[in-house]
């Protein structure tokens, strides 16, 4: 076992360190920061003077060695821009984007089972109907004008929610509604087909007629089995919401990663876009170290393939 | 559209050309006492600033506090309100005093005596001295501070020396006009016993500066918090505390001004401001001629007669650039596509602009004398030629509405989007075909210098070629006359030859909420401090 999660750890850093020669390469290939930095009419000198400040003249081999040395001891570099430190800005916005993806997931996922589950034990009740228009609006409205009459409603109208910003509780609610309201809706619908599913089965019928409680059959009895198919459309969901944090995060000015990568982009930011892949890609790549090592305890026949 | 980038592009293009083509310097000695922070009335006697202004901002552009390392020209607007220079640029675009109060130009334009203003105090409390005024330079020289245009500023600058504690000797390499703008927007005056032996990043983590607003904290790039300096020398504010609060998408400035969460939102170019124009309980606050647009013929650019293509050929007769302009309604533009917060231009000279005279006849819109131009040129069918240009900055339908005006009179058009990068760069470069569709910022065409002579060096077409030859006196002297005498030569260029076709006067609009009474935006905002000092609430 111990050999296998050595031998997978190995692979995740080999990955790693491609990801960071192709950054590096890539992101240089996209333009010279000395063009969007710089004013158009700053003279050929005034241009080398800032690249050589910042070892943009060097060699692009010693650049990436530069660049590999520091970053083994945590260091990706400062921002062209705002001279932070580009991993400090990275983790910053990341720890802001999971506790968005965090509250949203929480809402979804509770408000989803609450409404698949009614649906499915009252068909063609008041939270069916409800819920099926709720579905097909999540899954059809555009999350920016989602956001927007959300704002219009709560904050012009009613004044009682924060247009932006990050901060209390109340600041949540607007950015997870416009969020999570795709995935509450996915999740409703596989909440009530499941639902439905298994209070069809025998075991199910066997509890109603032996006079089991309606609650603990829900609950106890179907709500187990259901719960199969919800924890893959969870899964499943949880990265769409981390990637579609980037619209909100910017309808809300949200400081989280989505809208850290895009500002950096568009001012050719090396240093922090750089940092932002690189830890995109180790996280990714620790899910799944996580993942193999899980399967492999769970199935010995992994560890001896 | 994009708005966040609009913003930012224009910004930069602001910073880009006002860095390079505005200048300095008419007078040579400067009157005494006037003010730079001018306040437009009286001041308000001893009452104390109060209340709180939240200015929503689209982006804090790079975050860089230091005007040194100004990269977007958006850290003007705080970086401003915290530092102040030597001179500055007065709301009518003529270089007043600031931290100096006088200077003198002597031995040809070899040395600039400053004299500094008496009793002015840095935020901690200290008092100006000539000792600051050349280790703020000398930081700015050096390695220590990563800046964009260092090396202009070394190229102008080659040693500073104090006569005694008021007076602030430069002696210069070069008489280049453009010195006092590139200096007092790079080179903030610092308090040395503050900063000396410090890492240069102690700037943007602890800015003192001498300017009306003192820094209270930040929250990352989201906001910057300030507070009235009220041992300022000319004004303090009247309001207290000043947020600006990044809100990079519009729609959300809007809802936030409405809600009453932020005093101010910048719509400039957002089809919102229909909305705030029809709001009563809204005010707007206009920076007038913050840039001009322009249509420019690629011909223009074009360094080798190589590089001239068929799409080209016709824009080096003078009838044909007459033409093309004759078949634009500027009026409509301005008024229709944006808003009323635009006016029809004379030429790319703007209002604020040496050279520029109000009484010198409008452009006009005749499209029947336009198809007698063509058919004089030798185009009576029209011909085929391209517009390249980019969505940034520009109301939606603007260049379908020149497309269709110039297929009037018989030029067929093709329309065609660049998204480069390096779109300036490769504009500049004449790798364009046809024309070119532009924004230039004021006050870009105020006083050349060496960025502008860049710009037509080694223009092998008429006139620009003449262009070139003026600009290049021009952005070599530093006497008022020779000055005036060039802008008076390029202005009759412009007029006779209509080297490019300049299409309306920008203003730069800003949405005031209920709160907010009054903000005099300078003009050219984009690079004239943005008189956030002088905003004044409802009841002060």
């Amino acid at each position: 076992m111990q050999r296998y999660i050595l031998k997978r750890l190995g692979q995740s850093l080999l990955t790693l360190l491609g990801i960071s020669i192709l950054v590096f390469v890539l992101i240089r290939l996209t333009g010279d920061p000395s063009v969007t930095m710089l004013p158009a009419d700053a003279t050929p000198a005034d241009r080398a003077l800032f690249r050589h400040e910042l070892g943009l003249d060097r060699p692009i081999t010693t650049q990436y060695g530069i660049f590999l040395s520091n970053a083994l001891r945590g260091n990706l570099g400062n921002s062209l821009m705002g001279g932070q430190p580009a991993l400090h800005m990275v983790m910053t916005a990341l720890g802001n984007t999971l506790r968005l993806v965090a509250f949203t997931l929480v809402l979804s996922v509770a408000a989803g089972m609450l409404i698949g589950i009614g649906s499915a034990v009252r068909p063609h009740g008041f939270l069916d109907r409800f819920g099926c228009y709720l579905t097909i609006l999540g899954q059809s409205a555009p999350a920016f004008w989602v956001g927007i009459m959300l704002m219009l409603l709560f904050s012009v109208k009613l004044r009682v929610l924060p247009t932006s910003g990050m901060g209390g509780l109340t600041t949540y609610l607007m950015p997870a509604f416009t969020l999570g309201w795709f995935s509450m809706a996915a999740i409703t619908r596989v909440a009530k087909s499941a639902m439905l599913a298994v209070l069809d089965s025998d075991y199910i019928k066997m509890a109603w007629a032996l006079g089991t409680p309606h609650r603990q059959i829900v609950f106890k009895y179907a709500l187990r089995n259901a719960a199969i198919p919800l924890l893959t459309m969870t899964g499943i969901q949880l990265i769409g919401l981390i990637g579609g944090t980037v619209l909100v995060e910017s309808v809300f000015a949200w400081p989280g990663l989505g809208r850290l990568a895009v500002t950096s982009v568009s001012y050719s930011d090396f240093t922090v876009l750089q940092a932002f892949v690189l830890v995109y890609a180790g996280l990714v790549a620790v899910i799944n170290l996580v993942v193999d090592v899980l399967y492999a305890y769970l199935d010995p026949r992994v560890r001896f393939e | 559209m994009s708005y966040k980038r609009p913003w930012k592009l224009f910004m930069s293009i602001a910073i880009v050309t006002a860095l390079a083509l505005t200048s300095a310097c008419a007078s040579q000695q400067a009157p005494e006492p006037a003010p730079t922070q001018p306040p437009t009335e009286a001041p308000a006697g001893p009452a104390k600033p109060s209340g709180k202004v939240v200015i929503g901002m689209p982006t804090l552009g790079s975050g860089f506090i230091d005007p040194m390392q100004l990269r977007t020209g958006m850290e003007a607007v705080f970086g401003k309100a915290m530092f102040e220079s030597l001179v500055i640029r007065d709301d009518a675009g003529k270089l007043a005093p600031q931290l100096a109060t006088s200077w003198e130009i002597g031995n040809g334009g070899k040395t600039i005596t400053f004299t500094l203003r008496k009793g002015v105090k840095f935020h901690d409390g200290s008092e100006l001295a000539a000792d600051d005024v050349k280790w703020s330079v000398e930081r700015a020289l050096g390695p220590d501070v990563t800046s964009v245009l260092k090396a202009t500023l070394q190229g102008m600058i080659g040693s500073v020396e104090v006569a005694d504690s008021s007076t602030v000797r430069f002696n210069m390499k070069t008489t280049d006009p453009t010195f006092f703008d590139i200096f007092h927007l790079l080179v903030p005056i610092l308090p040395k016993e503050a900063y000396e032996g410090k890492p240069a990043s102690a700037v943007n983590d602890q800015p003192i500066g001498t300017g009306p607003w003192k820094y209270v904290s930040r929250n990352g790039n989201d906001s910057v918090f300030m507070t009235a300096f009220e041992d300022h020398w000319a004004q303090a504010p009247s309001v207290k505390d000043l947020e600006l609060r990044v809100i990079p998408d519009p729609a959300t400035q809007w809802a936030a001004l409405r809600s009453g969460e932020i005093d101010l939102a910048y719509l400039t170019g957002s089809p919102l401001i229909a909305e705030a124009i029809n709001d009563p309980t809204m005010k707007l606050f206009k920076g007038k001629g913050a840039g001009v647009v322009t249509v420019n013929p690629n011909v223009q650019f074009i360094k080798s007669a190589a590089d001239m293509t068929d799409l080209d050929q016709p824009f080096l007769d003078a009838r044909v650039r007459q033409a093309m302009s004759l078949a634009l309604d500027r009026k409509q533009i301005a008024e229709t596509l944006y808003l009323g917060n635009a006016s029809p231009a004379k030429y790319t000279l703007l209002p604020t602009s040496r050279g520029y005279r109000a009484s010198d006849p409008d452009p006009g819109y005749d499209p029947a004398r336009a198809r007698q131009l063509l058919a004089e040129a030798g185009y009576p069918s029209g011909f085929r030629t391209e517009l390249h240009y980019t969505e940034v900055g520009l109301p939606a339908g603007l260049v379908e509405l020149m497309q269709a005006a110039w297929k009037a009179i018989g030029v067929d058009v093709k329309l065609v989007k660049a998204s480069d990068p390096d779109w300036i760069m490769k504009l500049l470069a004449g790798k364009y075909p046809g024309m070119v569709l532009n924004i230039i910022p004021a006050p870009s065409m105020f006083e050349p210098g060496p960025g502008q002579a860049s710009l037509y060096a080694g223009a092998i077409n008429p006139p620009y070629d003449r262009i070139s030859a003026v600009i290049g006196k021009w952005s070599n002297t530093l006497d008022e006359a020779g000055m005036n005498a060039a802008a008076e030569e390029l202005r009759k260029i412009y007029l006779e030859e209509m080297p490019d076709l300049a299409v309306v006067y920008l203003d730069a609009v800003w949405v005031g909420g209920p709160r907010v009474d009054a903000w005099p935006i300078p003009p050219a905002p984009s690079v004239n401090p943005m008189n956030t000092h002088l905003i004044k609430l409802k009841g002060q």
